[in-house]
């Protein structure tokens, strides 16, 4: 069988092929293939839990559309922002780290997780305008019974189920990356590029999150 | 092909029988039931024909990779079209140093390009379309970034192509068998 990696580093291999048994068959470190596995756990949670919540959408009566283009829209614009812009500074810190240049990833580590602060606390904002509408887990306003009646009350089950799911994955990205930024010494750069494919997915999620929760409940004008 | 071990071979040949009986399972749904059963019946042979692909992508990439396509029929390397593609060409094809050498040009365009279709999705919210019509936009727009993330953001371009294949297509299957129940949400309105 030809090599498919050419530009893949050159280990030893024990037989020709991937399927005779080859020392690192899919060439990364066993973290970073224990890392991809969680992420493939991990995304079909997020996969079910949109998955439910789609399922609840369709076969309700009627299904609220609450977001109006402020705060809402304009709050989880800013933070789909604020992520794509934290997994850019991530990829800058994988890359110096790469480099050897531990000072600038640190650095790179700080700016992401700025970013993703940045991503909590607004999110935890627009989820106290929410709640301050009156939203809970299994009840709606009275005012949104009014315009839209019959809607499910799962509306708040679902959007504060997903979302804090999803704000979970970044708090918990946000202490990964933390204690990396930290103990920067210790670590090496395969575990800085870990620590930054755990943050992609984070983001990764947000991107069918943004869509499905958000945009396909804009409030009519 | 005189690389093509006894194994690679079998391999092959049962993966391209496997989804030629997937593209045969769909076509007879089609057959039999003409869309009768609505949504029942799109999902099925959507989710056949997914799984005729992925057990066809195995062999042609074997097929692309030997270069039995070139032989076959001859197809000229096209120049990458734009300068992203060309660094990523020719970081896909080139050595691979320290810093894995990818600009961070590239990066900053493929940003760029998540930006550009996040916006355009916040403004499709505003224009009065239909409800599927939106939610198919949206959807595809949704996995285009996905896929934009993993590919450069979490390298899996530039990673071996056994990772992409024990990654990828087990989380598609997996989601379209969770996609399997999803036309009862359409019936379950009417039962009640």
């Amino acid at each position: 069988m030809v090599e498919v990696g050419a530009h893949a580093t050159a280990e030893p291999l024990v037989g020709a092929s991937d399927w005779d048994g080859g020392a690192l068959p899919y060439r990364v470190g066993h973290k970073k293939l224990g890392m991809w596995l969680f992420i493939m756990s991990d995304s079909l949670t997020f996969g079910a839990l949109l998955i439910a919540y789609s399922y609840a959408r369709i076969s309700s009566v009627a299904w609220p559309r609450p977001f109006p283009f402020f705060p809402s829209i304009v709050f989880s614009s800013v933070m789909t922002l604020c992520l794509l812009s934290s997994s850019l500074t991530m990829v800058m810190a994988v890359s110096a780290a790469k480099k050897r240049d531990k000072k600038r990833a640190r650095k790179w580590i700080f700016a992401t997780m700025f970013f993703g602060a940045a991503f909590v606390i607004l999110h935890m904002i627009e989820w106290g305008h929410l709640i301050g509408d009156g939203l809970m887990a299994f009840e709606l306003p009275e005012e949104w019974l009014k315009i839209w009646p019959g809607a499910s009350p799962l509306f708040g089950a679902t959007f504060f189920g997903i979302t804090g799911l999803h704000m979970f994955h970044v708090f918990s990205g946000l202490c990964y990356l933390g204690i990396i930024a930290l103990f920067i010494k210790r670590f090496d750069d395969e575990d800085v590029e870990i620590s930054g494919l755990y943050w992609h997915f984070v983001d990764l999620v947000w991107m069918f999150v943004f869509p499905l929760i958000y945009l396909l409940s804009i409030k009519p004008s | 092909m005189e690389h093509q071990s006894k194994e690679t071979k079998f391999f092959n040949m049962t993966l391209l029988l496997l989804a030629g009986g997937a593209v045969l399972v769909a076509a007879w749904d089609v057959a039999v039931s003409r869309f009768r059963g609505g949504t029942d019946d799109l999902f099925f042979v959507l989710v056949a024909l997914l799984v005729a692909l992925l057990f066809a992508t195995p062999p042609i990439l074997f097929g692309i990779r030997t270069g039995w396509f070139h032989e076959k029929f001859v197809i000229d390397d096209e120049p990458p079209a734009t300068e992203a593609a060309a660094e990523a060409h020719a970081e896909a094809h080139g050595v691979e140093g320290e810093s894995h050498g990818v600009s961070n040009r590239l990066f900053i365009l493929v940003w760029i390009a998540l930006l550009g279709l996040t916006g355009l999705e916040v403004l499709l919210g505003y224009v009065q379309l239909r409800n599927d019509l939106m939610l198919t936009i949206l959807m595809g727009a949704s996995i285009i970034k996905a896929a934009l993330i993993m590919a450069y953001f979490m390298h899996l371009r530039f990673e071996r192509m056994s990772l992409v294949l024990t990654v990828v297509p087990a989380i598609v299957v997996c989601l379209c068998l969770m996609l399997i129940l999803f036309p009862d949400s359409f019936r379950l309105f009417h039962l009640r």
